[in-house]
């Protein structure tokens, strides 16, 4: 009698369903990481780019300031939206730093101005306050926050900073 | 028997266990890099925070070295300026304290302290600490050197000892007058001693330096003169010279041991 036994049989029914199940329970988990990665690392990005830039941009004016000669602008116990310093080397004097199409511009001289802040982020709230007195070099508080501008609306990338930094005059006292 | 048979369901769950364990690793790797950045961006504008603790402490301390007094303050700059105030101050997350503390007689240790709260377990700080002198001490010696000639004169029986001249310390550091350099007219002349407060300070017998009787113009290392901040006046008693110093006029100039100097200009008819 020939024997009913087939060595190559084909998949059952219910060993077609555990597969298919098994594979879209994997598959669902797989793209579920590989979209948290992305958007991960989308919001990496964004925090990086606005962290960086912002950094950058204080210690700049914070530089400026404490290499300058003199405050032009804020006056004393007053605001500004600009910042002015004069500095000994009169090519680049007076330093400028202000707002300009959402991006931090410095100014030196009678020179062009030279964004430092790239079209990534956005600058909003740029505020100076020299906090000196009449008897002391410029003391200036600032301040501005920093937006990512984003490219792409498919992930949440919004991310913005708010930053604090004093810079004032160091001169020997008069 | 099977020569081929299909997954056990063991190796089926050791696969998605191990998948999985990949996807949690590169999820937990990225999730990780993402907090990193944002605390590193949280520290670096602590950081900031903390320098403007210093730079305003720096500024408060130019308005009036008086104004560090030992203790823990926050900023307020309400009247405009830089000002210390209540004990701490909150800027968004972070809260920054500045102590004041004594260095040395001169100088006050600052420390501006930033926290602020990582997530909900763990809090972080950063501190910078900078030493803050009194720098009205920097003003030169011969600026708070007050000389007073209005009672100068010549006197003695040969009109050879010039008197009357007073100097006083108007500010509150010590001031110590290292030489005095006379100079006149009549060529012939030498100095030969000066007295300050009724003692002699340099005479050619060899108090001081040079020795022997001096020509106009020389420095005389006299032995230091030290005038106590906001003491009385102190006369110079006299200077002597060999011979007859009516017509003259005299400049004298003072060197104070930091090497600033003051000049006074008088004519004796």
């Amino acid at each position: 009698m020939m024997s009913r036994r087939t060595p190559y049989r084909g998949f059952l029914l219910v060993e077609m369903v555990v597969y298919t199940a098994v594979a879209a329970v994997l598959l669902t988990v797989i793209a579920t990481c590989v979209v948290a990665m992305m958007r991960a690392r989308q919001k990496d990005v964004a925090i990086q780019e606005v962290e960086s830039q912002g950094l950058e941009a204080m210690l700049v004016m914070t530089t400026a300031l404490k290499n300058g000669q003199t405050v032009v602008t804020p006056s004393t116990s007053a605001f500004a939206t600009t910042l002015s310093v004069s500095t000994s080397t009169a090519s680049v004097s007076p330093m400028v730093f202000s707002l300009s199409n959402k991006a931090l511009v410095e100014t030196d001289g009678a020179g062009a101005s030279v964004p430092l802040t790239s079209k990534r982020v956005v600058v909003s709230n740029l505020s100076f306050a020299n906090y000196a007195t009449s008897t002391t070099y410029g003391s200036v508080r600032i301040q501005f926050t920093l937006g990512y501008a984003s490219t792409t609306s498919r992930f949440d990338t919004n991310y913005s900073q708010t930053f604090y930094g004093t810079g004032s005059i160091h001169r020997p006292p008069q | 028997m099977t020569s081929f048979r299909a997954f056990g369901l063991v190796e089926i769950v050791v696969a998605v266990a191990v998948a999985a364990l990949f996807c949690m690793a590169f999820v937990g790797a990225i999730t990780y890099g993402e907090e990193s950045s944002t605390l590193s961006g949280m520290r670096n504008r602590a950081n900031f925070l903390a320098d403007e603790g210093i730079e305003a402490t720096r500024n408060v301390r130019d308005q009036s070295y008086a104004n560090l007094v030992n203790g823990t303050y926050g900023l307020s700059t309400t009247t405009g300026s830089w000002k210390l105030s209540g004990s701490s101050n909150t800027i968004g997350l972070f809260t920054r304290t500045i102590t004041i503390a004594t260095n040395d007689a001169t100088s006050k240790l600052v420390t501006s302290t930033v926290s602020w709260q990582q997530n909900a377990v763990r809090t972080a700080s950063t501190s910078e600490t900078t030493i803050l002198s009194n720098t009205s001490l920097l003003a030169n010696q011969a600026a708070n050197l007050q000389v007073n000639t209005a009672l100068i004169h010549l006197s003695g029986v040969t009109s050879n000892s010039l008197q009357g001249i007073t100097v006083q310390n108007t500010g509150t550091n010590a001031i110590v007058i290292d030489k005095i350099t006379v100079s006149w007219t009549n060529a012939l002349r030498k100095i030969t001693q000066v007295d300050i407060n009724a003692g002699t300070v340099w005479s050619s017998g060899g108090i001081g330096t040079p020795t022997g009787s001096q020509s106009s113009g020389t420095a005389l290392d006299i032995t230091n003169v030290s005038l106590t901040g906001g003491a009385a006046a102190t006369p110079i008693t006299q200077f002597l010279f060999d011979g007859v110093m009516l017509i003259n006029i005299f400049t004298i100039t003072f060197t104070m041991s930091d090497g600033s100097t003051k000049t006074v200009v008088t004519t004796q008819l």
